[in-house]
């Protein structure tokens, strides 16, 4: 990339707007498969593709008239409309924290391949992630939300991780607690699970 | 203005914190909105609507029932969670792949119905079997199919209900030992048969009955009959794998009935096979074992596009066999492994599998009764990309010391393993460990980033 | 496709999909002939982007947040088997909207097509034209509606296909699926024939005006603007639809969608297409052009299928196309490109000159040079077309080489011959490397025709019924390279080029043994006389035929050279220089002569004292330190340096270089001046006495005086020897301060007098 970096404005639900360099949020897939498709994707067609694909992507008519769309180097405002100013800023610097990390391969929608996937899950917490979601648990909740929203996978993890982290070994009501949830079985239909699932727990 | 085509006044699902010029409806940037408003073009009729499209839906506003998360990240997290549960203690460099066997704990099945619905397929998916709850797990899915048969009976409305033995992708019968009759096996295989993917054989009670019942696993993957200990009838097995167009993964059972009859049957066209393929079309890892003849190697093919090749209680295979199977999918071969006892072989015969082995390949057990130090010692043997090999040694007398760590050292300097990086000796193999050329090569190796691991 | 109609929406998927739908039809909107590419390509911005994907993001979370258990249940359905065609959606909102978008694409399509443009024949309007306009902005479009749908495509599209619903695709999947079954399928035949009737009207351009070989004239009068906006064109109308054809394949792999039937249906009817115009076309080509031209051009043929057509076509493995390209163009014409390459090569094979480096021949790339490379590339993918030409290449260098030397027979002297030889041998070698590059095949051909032309050619061997002279010729040829020059001249060889010619000559000599002890021969005359250049050349040379033939092959010849070095440091004596050369008999191809001269003069005894005892030491030295050796003294071959005070006086004493007979003689001489010859027949054999005298004579040293007191006149009167006495003439009347008189000893000359039979 050229040394001055290209800025990305993200625009806040409240509507505030965040600077932040190309860079970084390309780790949000959802930005990323933006940027790659329709903003470079005119420039690097040009420069690498020989001139038979020029001639297969210049579909046009010649006699119809090029109007040659003056590529103005607009700033990229992206409204981020589901995301509140203040998670938007944590993330951005969780962002900025990662953003020399050896990024795993993950497709563009999100998923990763099997031996990936391994890595995903067995990858332990860091410790600053584990620092940086100690937050009270709506704004934990947020942040997950947010990452989900904007598909930032090492993060949406990372969030995920310290859930499962919170409840496991929990009871049932504990769980409950933590989730904000209530109990909708009845009596007999908790005693029914039980009975179904007695030989998982005979080991 | 492209948005005119909209249809105005339509409350939209689009939540949005405050409103004000941050955006736009379809093709406006900001920069033009802003331009609006500094001409006191604000209440444009689009932007009036706009504000009332953009009015908040907060969660909030939600009823009580709504979830904080949706329900795809509590999957998620449950998922993280069982995940922990069982790696405790994870050591991604030892992976048991032979069982996927999960121990899942019932209590995030209690939390609400929403999680106990999510619950369900990971309980049963791959259920952690023993010889304890064995006989209650075919319970349970045997009562749920007759609850819900009758469920379909009564309320037509309901589509499709689940059925529980549905969700089981894997049966680890592995840690099953004596524990009933053959019908048993045989029933829990049909019941589970639609998606099971991944099916490990017990020791014991896997018969004929079974076998047949096999063959309705059509979606099967990794079929594994090591542990089988009754003889089984390749003959019958054969026409049926067949059949199984997605089976990767294969391990034949240790004990067999000679195979000639197989051969000749294949070779008279007799039974007849797919494609003329006595072997399923997609295999990539295949482990042989039991009672296969030299003459089934000649007459049947091996599958080509191996990654994975194991070779193990075979009594009757001869070298040549093993170099014809070598000479036919050698070129693919990521990992192979030889285990003792291959009766037949002579003390050198496995000298030369790395010359009908390609660049392809990454691990390599090799058996030090069945290669001299040649292995080691000829230049031309050279992997570069191997990064495990083990050498497993049966100990028997004569064996001792057919192989010096030196012989290692040698094509270690040479060069030829550029890529190993783990090296599992046997102790059977008798080298003292604490003599000068175990430090030479353990000197080495480590210079080239390696270790060594000394196992029984 | 089968859609179920659906029944009732909820207010919240209603809400959802009018918001969501002006903006995807602004985007499908774009899918029509006349928007410009660069127009769709700028289509969504981050506004519109951000605000469908968030709504679709509301849509989803807000139903999976408050969906009710009875949804959660139904997610969790499996399709037991997978094969029903029906699409079983769940009546969940998600496959509502789903179903909505699918419903609102095929809509879109089944509008699309211009029915009237469909059987239009005008190519500014036709179908393909339709087609290749929509389908790049069609799947431009579909795949930012895939980024849209993003959420959807991640969690709910994701769970129904691991639910076994493989007819749930993602969006994007869904976009190309759509397509396939209203705009493809039912137009399939017109496709594929409109595109592979462009494709063969796009190479006949192509052939007609763009390739072109360096001998063609260009003609000027075509306008080049217009062929290239026509090939634009066409290249557009084969592109698309072909690359269509894969992308429409929706398989889990690439692997799979190679199956696809459709695909598969597209591949095989142009693989067959392709066959059946160069068939045609290289039939015309022959028929109007010359073979060398056309081998030229199904060169240029090729690589304009492997580039252009290739790129066009990725979507077909390339491999099968080139096989059946190779079918038609090569295979076919496989026996013409054999006499090409005959010609070709006997053409070149003329113009190798010894006066010239076989390498200018090779690289001056010649026509015919060209003709050689371009067969060669376009057979060389093919092992048997490979193989066949190395086994005619073999004929052919055998004939054409040998053909080469005949012509030259009485033009050439026997080095120009051996130049010859290395030129033909350095051409065809550099043919090799630089056409074939030296493949197996090929060298070991090679190797046979070299052996066949070295040997048996009209120059060794003028009569093909005697045996080949090859191994004498080179080994006079290694003899003329390491014998000393004589005085006037100087070493014309450049030693270490020669050497390595005559390697090369020597590994293809059938008859190695000949060549050995011809060479021994040559090789003894070189040490004994001490012609030679010098050890080290020709231990290099020896070392070299080692190299290439066997140690026990050049064992004699190297323990040749052994005894001459390791006898010199025998035996040193003070006033007398005595240089023995002690060689092992069995080693030394001496002639039968020397042997018997060698047995009559046996023993040191006869020798005069003066070097009597020298021998006698050495011999004594020699028994000490090999004990049971028998030791033979080779006279013939032995050599004296003598210094002679019988100049006039104030002269320096003369230098002789005798031979032991010379030697002994002058020795008998000194003390008498006169000595009978019957005195010396006494000890030796008078042939050899006569044989070594004549020098003598010849240069005036002696005369001879007969009884009667005259001087012998001519040397056949020696013939009476009893009568003869030797004068020596003092004081010695010679210009030149040292004399050999070894040379012009004669041993039948002498014979011949003594029998009478010699006459002046």
């Amino acid at each position: 990339m050229s040394e001055s970096e290209k800025m990305i404005t993200l625009v806040s639900g409240e509507g505030a707007e965040h600077q932040v360099p190309e860079s970084i949020i390309s780790k949000s897939i959802l930005i990323k498969n933006f940027l790659q498709d329709f903003q470079n994707d005119k420039r690097e067609t040009t420069n690498t593709k020989s001139s038979l694909m020029d001639d297969i992507n210049d579909i046009d008519d010649d006699d119809e008239e090029q109007e040659e769309v003056a590529q103005t180097e607009n700033d990229i405002v992206m409204p981020i409309p589901n995301v509140r100013s203040s998670i938007l800023t944590k993330i951005i610097k969780w962002l900025e924290h990662h953003k020399n990390d050896t990024t795993l391969e993950y497709n563009n929608d999100g998923t990763s391949s099997t031996s990936v996937d391994d890595l995903r899950r067995t990858d332990p917490l860091d410790e600053w992630d584990k620092q940086f979601f100690s937050v009270n648990q709506e704004t934990m909740y947020e942040i997950i939300l947010a990452s989900n929203y904007l598909n930032i996978p090492q993060l949406l993890d990372s969030g995920c991780k310290v859930i499962a982290n919170m409840i496991r070994g929990k009871s049932d009501v504990e769980i409950r607690q933590i989730f904000n949830i209530e109990d909708d079985f009845t009596k007999e239909e908790k005693e029914a699970i039980r009975r179904e699932n007695e030989w998982a727990e005979q080991i | 203005m492209a948005n005119k085509r909209r249809p105005k006044k339509t409350v939209i699902p689009y939540r949005k914190y405050v409103a004000g010029v941050g955006y736009v409806t379809n093709t406006k940037t900001v920069k033009d909105l802003k331009a609006f408003n500094d001409q006191n073009h604000l209440f444009d009729d689009d932007l009036e609507d706009l504000s009332k499209d953009l009015s908040p839906l907060s969660i909030s506003s939600k009823a009580r029932s709504d979830h904080v998360l949706p329900m795809e990240l509590y999957a998620k997290i449950l998922d993280y969670a069982i995940d922990f549960d069982n790696d405790e203690k994870f050591n991604p460099k030892k992976r048991t792949q032979e069982t996927k066997a999960r121990i899942v704990y019932k209590n995030y099945a209690l939390v609400c119905k929403a999680f106990y619905y999510l619950m369900i397929p990971r309980l049963y998916s791959t259920p952690h079997l023993t010889s304890k709850n064995f006989l209650k797990f075919i319970q349970v899915l045997d009562a749920d199919k007759k609850i819900k048969r009758n469920i379909k009976k009564n309320k037509n409305d309901i589509v499709q209900p689940y059925i529980l033995s549905d969700f089981v992708n894997t049966l680890d019968l592995s840690m099953i030992i004596q524990s009933g009759k053959n019908s048993i096996i045989s029933k829990l295989l049909r019941r589970c048969s639609a998606n099971l993917v991944e099916f490990i054989a017990p020791q014991t009670s896997f018969g004929m009955l079974s076998l047949t019942t096999l063959k309705s696993c059509y979606n099967l993957e990794v079929l594994n009959l090591q542990l089988v200990a009754e003889k089984v009838d390749l003959n019958e097995l054969f026409p049926s794998l067949n059949k199984f167009k997605r089976l990767r993964s294969l391990a034949l059972p240790r004990s067999s009935f000679n195979c000639d009859l197989l051969a000749e049957n294949y070779t008279l066209r007799k039974i007849s096979f797919d494609n003329d393929a006595i072997w399923p079309p997609n295999l990539e890892d295949v482990t042989l074992s039991g009672s296969l003849t030299n003459d089934f190697i000649e007459l049947c093919f091996m599958p080509v596009n191996l990654k994975k090749l194991s070779i193990s209680h075979c009594p009757l295979l001869d070298d040549v066999s093993i170099y014809k199977i070598l000479d036919r999918c050698g070129n693919t071969l990521e990992s192979i492994h030889f285990q003792y006892p291959l009766t037949k072989l002579r003390s050198d015969s496995l000298d030369n599998i790395l010359r009908y082995c390609s660049s392809s390949l990454k691990e390599m057990s090799i058996l030090a009764d069945n290669i001299s130090k040649y292995f080691f010692l000829d230049e031309t043997h050279f992997a570069p990309n191997l990064e495990t090999m083990n050498i497993i040694c049966s100990g028997s007398l004569s064996q001792l010391n057919k192989i010096h760590p030196d012989d290692l050292t040698i094509a270690l300097v040479e060069n030829r393993f550029p890529s190993l990086k783990t090296l599992n000796i046997s102790m059977r193999i008798g080298w003292d460990m604490n003599s000068d050329d175990i430090e030479d090569l353990i000197t080495v190796f480590e210079d080239q980033g390696g270790s060594i691991y000394m196992s029984y | 496709m089968s859609t179920t109609e659906l029944t009732e929406e909820s207010e919240l998927l209603r809400d959802t999909w009018n918001f969501v739908e002006p903006s995807i039809k602004e985007l499908l909107d774009n899918v029509n002939m006349n928007t410009p590419m660069s127009h769709v390509d700028q289509n969504c911005n981050p506004a519109l982007y951000m605000k469908v994907y968030t709504c679709i993001y509301n849509f989803c979370v807000q139903l999976s947040r408050n969906s009710s258990n009875r949804e959660i249940e139904t997610m969790n359905i499996v399709n037991k088997d997978g094969k029903q065609d029906k699409l079983i959606y769940d009546t969940s909102d998600t496959s509502n909207l789903y179903m909505k978008l699918a419903r609102y694409i095929i809509d879109f399509l089944d509008g699309l097509i211009p029915e009237s443009l469909i059987d239009n024949n005008d190519k500014k309007t036709d179908f393909l034209n339709f087609y290749k306009k929509t389908f790049p902005k069609y799947v431009k479009v579909i795949s930012t509606l895939d980024k849209i749908f993003d959420y959807m495509n991640r969690f709910w599209i994701e769970s129904q296909r691991s639910n076994g619903n493989p007819n749930v695709f993602k969006v994007y999947q869904l976009g190309l699926n759509c397509w396939r079954h209203i705009i493809y399928t039912p137009n399939q035949d017109l496709i594929v024939k409109m595109t592979i009737d462009s494709c063969n009207e796009y190479r006949q351009l192509q052939l007609e005006h763009v390739i072109k070989l360096e001998e063609d004239v260009s003609d000027s009068d075509v306008d080049k603007n217009a062929i290239r906006k026509q090939a634009k064109d066409l290249v557009q109308r084969i592109y698309w639809p072909i690359n269509s054809s894969l992308m429409i394949c929706i398989g889990p792999s690439e692997y799979m969608k190679s199956t696809d039937e459709l695909y598969n249906r597209f591949r095989t009817v142009f693989e067959i297409e392709t066959q059946k115009f160069y068939k045609e076309y290289s039939k015309d080509l022959l028929s109007s052009k010359s073979l060398n031209y056309f081998v030229k051009f199904v060169l240029k043929i090729r690589e304009f299928e492997e580039t252009t057509i290739n790129e066009l076509t990725k979507a077909y493995n390339y491999g099968s196309l080139s096989s059946s390209l190779d079918e038609v163009l090569v295979i076919d014409n496989f026996e013409r490109f054999l006499t090409s390459f005959g010609d070709s090569y006997h053409a070149l094979i003329q113009k190798v000159d010894i006066k010239e480096q076989a390498s200018t021949v090779v690289m001056n790339n010649s026509n015919e040079y060209n003709t050689l490379v371009s067969i060669w590339d376009s057979i060389k993918l093919h092992p048997q077309l490979v193989h066949k030409l190395s086994e005619y290449f073999g004929v052919y260098c055998t004939k054409y080489c040998c053909e080469r030397i005949m012509n030259s027979v009485g033009y050439i002297d026997f080095k120009d011959y051996i130049t010859l030889l290395i030129q033909l041998y350095e051409f065809n070698k550099l043919l090799l490397e630089d056409i074939m590059n030296l493949q197996a095949a090929f060298a070991k051909v090679f190797d046979n025709s070299c052996r066949n032309f070295f040997n048996h050619n009209s120059f060794a061997q003028p009569d093909p019924k005697e045996m080949s002279h090859q191994p004498e010729i080179l080994a006079k040829h290694a003899d003329t390279i390491l014998k000393k020059p004589t005085k006037n001249q100087s070493y014309t060889y450049d030693f270490y080029k020669e050497k390595d010619n005559i390697v090369i000559l020597f590994q293809y000599l059938d008859d190695k043994d000949t060549f050995e002890h011809e060479y021994r021969k040559l090789f003894t005359k070189r040490l004994i006389h001490g012609t030679t250049r010098g050890e080290s050349y020709e231990v290099s040379l020896i070392s070299s035929f080692q190299g290439t033939n066997s140690l026990e092959y050049t064992g004699k010849i190297s323990k040749m050279l052994q005894d001459i070095t390791s006898s010199r440091e025998l035996l040193e004596t003070k006033d007398v220089k005595f240089e023995p050369s002690v060689v092992a008999k069995a080693m030394w191809p001496f002639t039968e002569d020397q042997q018997l001269e060698n047995e009559t003069m046996d023993g040191v005894l006869c020798l005069p004292d003066e070097m009597k005892t020298i021998f006698q030491t050495f011999e004594h030295v020699y028994q000490e330190q090999h004990q049971g050796r028998v030791l033979n003294w080779l006279w013939s071959l032995s050599k004296t340096e003598l210094e002679a005070n019988i100049s006039k006086p104030g002269r320096p004493p003369f230098r002789f270089i005798l031979s032991i007979y010379q030697t002994m003689i002058l020795m008998n001489l000194q003390k008498t001046n006169t000595l009978k010859l019957s005195d010396l027949a006494q000890n030796f054999q008078m042939k050899f006495i006569i044989a070594h005298l004549i020098p003598f004579y010849s240069k005036k040293l002696i005369t001879l005086i007969k009884e009667d007191g005259s001087t012998v006149k001519s040397i056949a009167e020696l013939k009476n020897y009893s009568e003869v006495t030797i004068k020596l003439n003092v004081p010695y009347k010679a210009l030149n301060q040292s004399i050999n008189f070894t040379i012009g000893i004669n041993m039948g000359l002498a014979e011949s007098i003594l029998n009478g039979e010699y006459h002046d």
